[in-house]
């Protein structure tokens, strides 16, 4: 019996400690995942905001601004994960030269304890575009 | 998992059918080129390998006259022979430097069998004219075929150098595939100077050990090339540096020297030269190609004959000598037998052939046949490397030819190179008034009387008289650019343009995204005229008409004697014939047979003997006979005549009908029929009824037969003469009369002339019929000879000569001060330049390519015509036209010039506009970009290059074409090829406007960096480092924009309210998927029409404003009217 206590302990600790894991690993990969598809659609965006006719006329990078905003909100609802809730902030966006800060807010939810609890993660990315020398 | 493999399985094929696809087309795109390549050597190949049919028959003809030399056989026949060309300095006589010899030959045969030749090297006889000891032989023998045959270079006539210049200048050979000639292969062989890179010229070198080959022909043309690419100007000598390839002292001095060829096969036992058996090699059966200089070598002087054997089989014979194109014949002079050995200077040892032009002493001799311009020291016409350069100086020039790259080509010419000066002719007329005299001219002239071969007077005929062979004469055309030319003037022009195009490059360069001005492009082209006044032949000429003239006038003479003797013997009795002196022997006049009335008649007509019946010539009705004649009815009227050529008598104060054309009017005087000859009745084709009022009471003949004594008493006072013609017949009797005639008569068929007899007059004058029965068959008739006519025929054409050749030397005497006063056209038409210009664009991302014709603002700056004239005359009398002959040259050219400049801009307008945000650019704005004001205006014409482009130079994105150059496109090309294709660059910079411009753009080049707000441009040490340009162009934009932007400092503007805030939380996470579906309708990239500007800044998407985002998105971006309400600028 002791020894059967002893075993049953060890399932428990061990179903806990996976628990655990998995809800860690599940909060890290989506910061991960939100990281990764902030940088990626804010640089997509940031091209495809580029004004040509404004380089044609001065040789400077310029970028629109709703066109960035717009590239980039069509962009990460691409690739964004529809079981999880998104608040998306431009913090700021400049046209010339360009640059953007832009925030990825998501919220993870998990039950290990008993208790349900949410876990916000949040990403901040600040990225510019920048000429040779 | 079945399922799972068939979709694996599926994916594998629709992935592995394209894959495998590609790599299909990637073989045959490798396989293509490879064939490509292959080609290319298989039509070097091919033309070296053109199998030339041999005609046996001549070449066994040639080798039977060889019967009695056994040295050698022929190997291709006479009219495969080939030449040698070499290309020479004449003043000098030396081999340019850097060259080497051409073989032309007629025949091909197999490559195996060309390079199975046996050959001395490509030298020619300025190689040997210092002597050789013993000329080596090898083998590796290569020969150009050209497509149109070599043109004999000895003939009986001697050789027409003019058409062996022309052969040069214009027959082809094939030459890498395609066809060229000599000129065009040195120059389009040569165009691809990879295959010389880095060589200098010293390809040549005459004799050396490499065969000339392709490669030679290719060094030969670079060294042509260069000469062109360092010409200065037109006629200058050339400027070159001690480090260029080689010194040339002057362009033109350099001609071809054409040398013949000759192939023949040696056989066993071939006596001389020893080398030919030599170091225990017997060449016996082999082939060998030799000049005539060397061929002189091998065939001494003892064994002439079996060279003359050979060679005069191969058409050159023995020629050690050499045809200089340039007009300075070499005279090489021989001994008429052999030449000492003392006076050889050609190959040492040899006593051969004697080869010094310096002793004129020697008799010049011409050893078995005739030798080209040797026997009357006659320049030839030939053609000159002048003349060769000229074609292909109208070429841009290196220092004036825009250069945007080193290793671009600038301007290139045309392929093919411009097309021959020939003249332009169109409208109007000019040239001289005056035939030709030539033989079908004078034939024309006098028609085609045989008067001309008869014994009454041959006309003196000349062969080749004043004819020239002059390609660019332009007497004879109707040329309205050089003027009225006389034919004693051949008129020749040459126009040459030198041009001078702007200069790309560091200098100058066009701005993307600007207007530009594209000038000055500069052509000065001229037109230069000469003639030279061929006094000679106008002497002769005049002289030949003079000549003419005085012969046609004693024609003329005699004609007028013989037509009024004739005359008088038609009008005579018969009796006057007896004077047969006036008509001595027989004669063929006119398709008239004249009796020789003294000779006895021929007597051996045997009673079975039948013929044509000659034409009957009788003696007619007397007076009294036709008295009382009862065949003759008074006061009838008659319906004459019946038929063509019928003829009804009638008598005086009848009334005749005629209703028949060609019906004739006859008289009767006293019963006598008369013809005058000339009046007809009614003379046409339609039939008509005249009445017509004779003379006389009209008779009808009877059906009774007339008066024994109607025909054949010649010896009657009064009798005329009938003439039967048609039938058969026989000899009938022999009647002599008196001690000169002889008179025989026919006795004519049964059925012959039943109803006609046709009357003839001695004179031969029209025949006519009389309508009558009248059985002559048993008629005792005499027939004489027909009447040939008269000469009436030959008095008009010897007038008719008479007139025209003292016309002619009225022409002739107008025509020298025509020619000298000859002027050039300078009014119409003027020179000019045809052009074609384009500007490429390319407007990305959408790579639309399209093309601009750009206003064109010309300035011509006319130099003028400048006339010089040089009237040169050994005596004070040249306006006496007998004094002409002392006239000796008449020098007249005329020099016309302009300079045009030409200046190239950009249409107002074009592509000023830059479309939003796509960057393509626009003329005009349509409706939609005219209200959404997405777009930049530039304000002024914009040369649109594709932003991805923008950084460095290019090529190619301008070009001009000039396809025609000169007066009348004379430089030009046929078919609208151009003439030059110049291919500008573009330095590919932006105009800078604005603050932040890039002078020096990198091009459409940027990295994205994500940064760290309190340390943006970190360096790897720690420190800061320079941001780039576009962080650096405004001061202070790194503090303004990222470590204080939106008026607070670094990360401090994550606490500030956001522009724009996105909730996609709770119910809002589906927005996401119609954002997704919203994706799937729409590309990212497309976003134009989703956008809406205030001239390209401001922009506003409609897409942020759309049901999509309802409860979505808030912020102080999204504020209307406000697009700076978050405090933030652009």
């Amino acid at each position: 019996m002791k020894e059967a206590f002893w075993g049953m302990m060890v399932l428990a600790l061990s179903t806990v400690s996976i628990s655990f894991i998995i809800f860690f690993q599940n909060i890290t990969t989506t910061d991960e995942h939100n990281y990764y598809l902030l940088k990626e659609t804010t640089e997509a965006a940031m091209l495809d905001a580029v004004d040509m006719a404004y380089y044609n006329r001065t040789t400077l990078i310029r970028i629109d601004r709703e066109v960035f905003v717009e590239s980039f909100i069509r962009r990460f609802a691409e690739h964004a994960n529809l079981g999880n809730d998104y608040v998306i902030n431009f913090y700021d966006i400049n046209e010339t030269p360009p640059k953007v800060s832009v925030e990825v807010k998501s919220k993870q939810f998990g039950n290990v304890t008993g208790t349900f609890e949410s876990f916000d993660i949040v990403n901040r990315l600040d990225a510019i575009l920048e000429t040779p020398y | 998992m079945d399922k799972s493999l068939k979709k694996i399985t599926k994916y594998l094929l629709v992935a592995f059918i394209p894959l495998s696809i590609i790599y299909l087309l990637s073989l045959i795109n490798l396989g293509t080129k490879s064939v490509y390549v292959a080609n290319t050597f298989r039509n070097t190949e091919t033309e070296l390998s053109l199998a030339a049919q041999v005609d046996a028959a001549q070449r066994e003809q040639a080798n039977a006259e060889l019967q009695n030399c056994p040295q050698c056989t022929v190997t291709w026949v006479k009219s495969h022979q080939g030449v040698r060309i070499t290309l020479v300095d004449k003043t000098t006589g030396t081999r340019i430097k850097g060259t080497r010899s051409v073989d032309y030959s007629n025949e091909h045969a197999d490559t195996s069998f060309i390079s199975s030749i046996y050959f001395h090297g490509y030298n020619s006889k300025l190689d040997y004219i210092s002597g050789v000891a013993s000329p080596s032989l090898r083998s590796g023998y290569s020969v150009l075929k050209p497509i149109g045959s070599l043109p004999r270079l000895v003939s009986e006539n001697k050789t027409d150098i003019g058409s062996i210049n022309a052969y040069l200048k214009n027959t082809f050979v094939n030459f890498d595939g395609y066809p060229t000639n000599l000129l065009r292969l040195l120059r389009d062989v040569g165009e691809d100077k990879t295959t010389f890179s880095g060589k200098p010229l010293g390809i040549a070198g005459g004799g050396s050990s490499n065969p000339i080959g392709i490669s030679g022909v290719k060094n030969l043309y670079q060294y042509l090339l260069y000469f062109y690419d360092n010409m200065s100007d037109y006629g200058v000598e050339l400027e070159l540096t001690t480090n260029q390839w080689v010194e040339i002292e002057g362009l033109f001095n350099y001609a071809f020297i054409v040398e013949p060829v000759v192939y023949f096969k040696a056989r066993t036992g071939l006596l001389a030269p020893t080398y030919l058996i030599n170091g225990g090699t017997d060449y016996a059966g082999r082939t060998f190609a030799v000049t005539a200089t060397e061929a002189a070598y091998i065939f001494p002087n003892s064994h002439k004959d079996c060279l003359a054997g050979v060679c005069y089989s191969v058409t050159h014979t023995i020629l050690p000598t050499s045809i200089y194109l340039d007009g300075s014949v070499q005279n090489i002079y021989f001994e008429g037998s052999r030449a000492q050995y003392s006076e050889a200077v050609g190959f040492a040892g040899s006593t051969g052939i004697r080869f010094d032009k310096n002793k004129t002493s020697l008799t010049p001799y011409l050893l078995y046949t005739d030798v080209v311009g040797t026997l009357n020291n006659s320049p030839g016409l030939g053609i000159g490397y002048f003349d060769l350069v000229a074609q292909i100086r109208a070429r841009c020039q290196t220092d004036k030819c825009g250069d945007p790259e080193p290793e671009t080509p600038k301007c290139t010419i045309d392929d093919l190179g411009p097309k021959p000066d020939v003249p332009f002719c169109n409208t109007g007329s000019c040239g001289s008034t005056i035939a030709m005299s030539d033989d079908t001219n004078w034939n024309n002239v006098i028609g085609n009387s045989k008067l001309l071969d008869s014994s009454l007077g041959s006309l003196y005929k000349v062969t080749n008289w004043i004819r020239s062979n002059d390609i660019f004469d332009y007497r004879n055309m109707n040329c309205t650019e050089v003027g009225d030319v006389s034919f004693l003037a051949p008129v020749y022009c040459r126009h040459s343009a030198t041009s001078s195009f702007p200069v790309t490059g560091s200098s100058s360069y066009y701005y993307a995204g600007t207007h530009f001005t594209f000038d000055p492009i500069r052509f000065d082209i001229s037109k230069e005229c000469k003639t030279t006044i061929e006094t000679d032949k106008w002497e002769k000429d005049y002289t030949e008409t003079e000549k003419r003239l005085s012969i046609a006038k004693g024609s003329l003479a005699r004609a007028l004697t013989l037509n009024n003797i004739w005359k008088d013997i038609n009008a005579s009795s018969l009796d006057r014939y007896d004077s047969g002196s006036i008509l001595s022997g027989s004669a063929t006049l006119n398709g008239g047979t004249y009796c020789n009335l003294v000779q006895e008649p021929s007597t051996s007509f045997a009673a079975s003997d039948t013929t044509a019946c000659p034409t009957y010539v009788g003696s007619g009705l007397l007076p009294a006979d036709r008295a009382n004649s009862t065949r003759l009815t008074r006061g009838a009227t008659v319906a004459v005549p019946t038929a063509l050529n019928q003829y009804k008598q009638v008598l005086s104060g009848s009334t005749c009908t005629n209703s028949k054309s060609r019906a004739k009017k006859i008289l009767i005087d006293d019963g006598i029929l008369v013809d005058d000859g000339f009046e007809w009745i009614v003379e046409g084709t339609a039939t008509a009824t005249t009445t017509y009022t004779c003379t006389y009471l009209s008779a009808t003949a009877t059906t009774s037969r007339p008066n024994s004594s109607w025909v054949g008493d010649q010896n009657r006072e009064g009798s005329y003469y009938v003439s039967l013609s048609g039938g058969r017949c026989t000899p009938y009797t022999n009647v002599g009369v008196g001690d000169k005639w002889t008179s025989w008569s026919y006795r004519f068929d049964s059925g012959v002339l039943d109803d006609f007899i046709e009357y003839n007059r001695l004179d031969g004058r029209t025949s006519y019929v009389i309508d009558t029965t009248w059985p002559l068959t048993t008629e005792k008739d005499v027939a004489i000879c027909k009447g040939a006519g008269d000469y009436q025929t030959t008095v008009d054409k010897y007038t008719e000569a008479v007139q025209f050749y003292e016309k002619r030397l009225v022409d002739l005497k107008n025509e020298l001060p025509r020619a000298v006063n000859w002027n050039v056209n300078t009014s119409s038409p003027s020179i000019s330049v045809i052009h074609k210009q384009s500007i490429t664009t390319s407007k990305d991302p959408f790579e639309v390519e399209y093309d601009l014709s750009p206003e064109i603002i010309a300035t011509t700056l006319p130099d003028g015509i400048k006339e010089s004239k040089k009237v040169v005359c050994n005596t004070t009398a040249c306006g006496n036209i007998k004094a002409i002959t002392g006239l000796t040259e008449i020098y007249s050219s005329i020099y016309d010039s302009k300079n045009t400049n030409y200046k190239y801009s950009l249409p107002t307008n074009t592509n000023r506009y830059i479309l939003k945000p796509s960057g393509e650019v626009a003329s005009s704005l349509t409706g939609y970009y005219l209200t959404s004001g997405n777009y930049i205006d530039i304000e002024y014409p914009n040369y649109a290059i594709s932003p991805n482009s923008l950084t460095g130079f290019g090529s190619g994105s301008i070009t001009l074409e000039y396809t025609g150059i000169g007066q009348n496109n004379h430089l030009g090309r046929a078919c609208g090829t151009p003439l030059y294709t110049c291919d500008y660059s573009t330095k590919k910079i932006p105009d800078c406007v604005g603050d932040g411009c890039d002078p020096t753009p990198k091009g459409f080049n940027y990295v994205y960096r994500t940064i760290d707000l309190n340390n943006p441009f970190p360096f790897t040490d720690g420190t800061n480092r320079q941001p780039g340009y576009n962080w650096r162009a405004i001061p202070n934009t790194v503090e303004n924009v990222i470590t204080n932007n939106r008026g607070v400092t670094t990360d401090n503007v994550y606490n500030l309210a956001p522009m724009y805030s996105f909730d996609f939380t709770g119910a809002n996470r589906l927005k996401l998927v119609e954002i997704r579906n919203y994706n799937k309708s729409y590309k990212f990239k497309n976003f134009e029409g989703n956008i809406t500007c205030k001239f390209g800044r401001e922009c506003r998407s409609a897409f942020l404003s759309s049901n999509i985002f309802t409860n979505v998105i808030k912020g102080c971006g999204t504020v209307k009217d406000n697009f700076f309400a978050c405090n933030k600028g652009v």
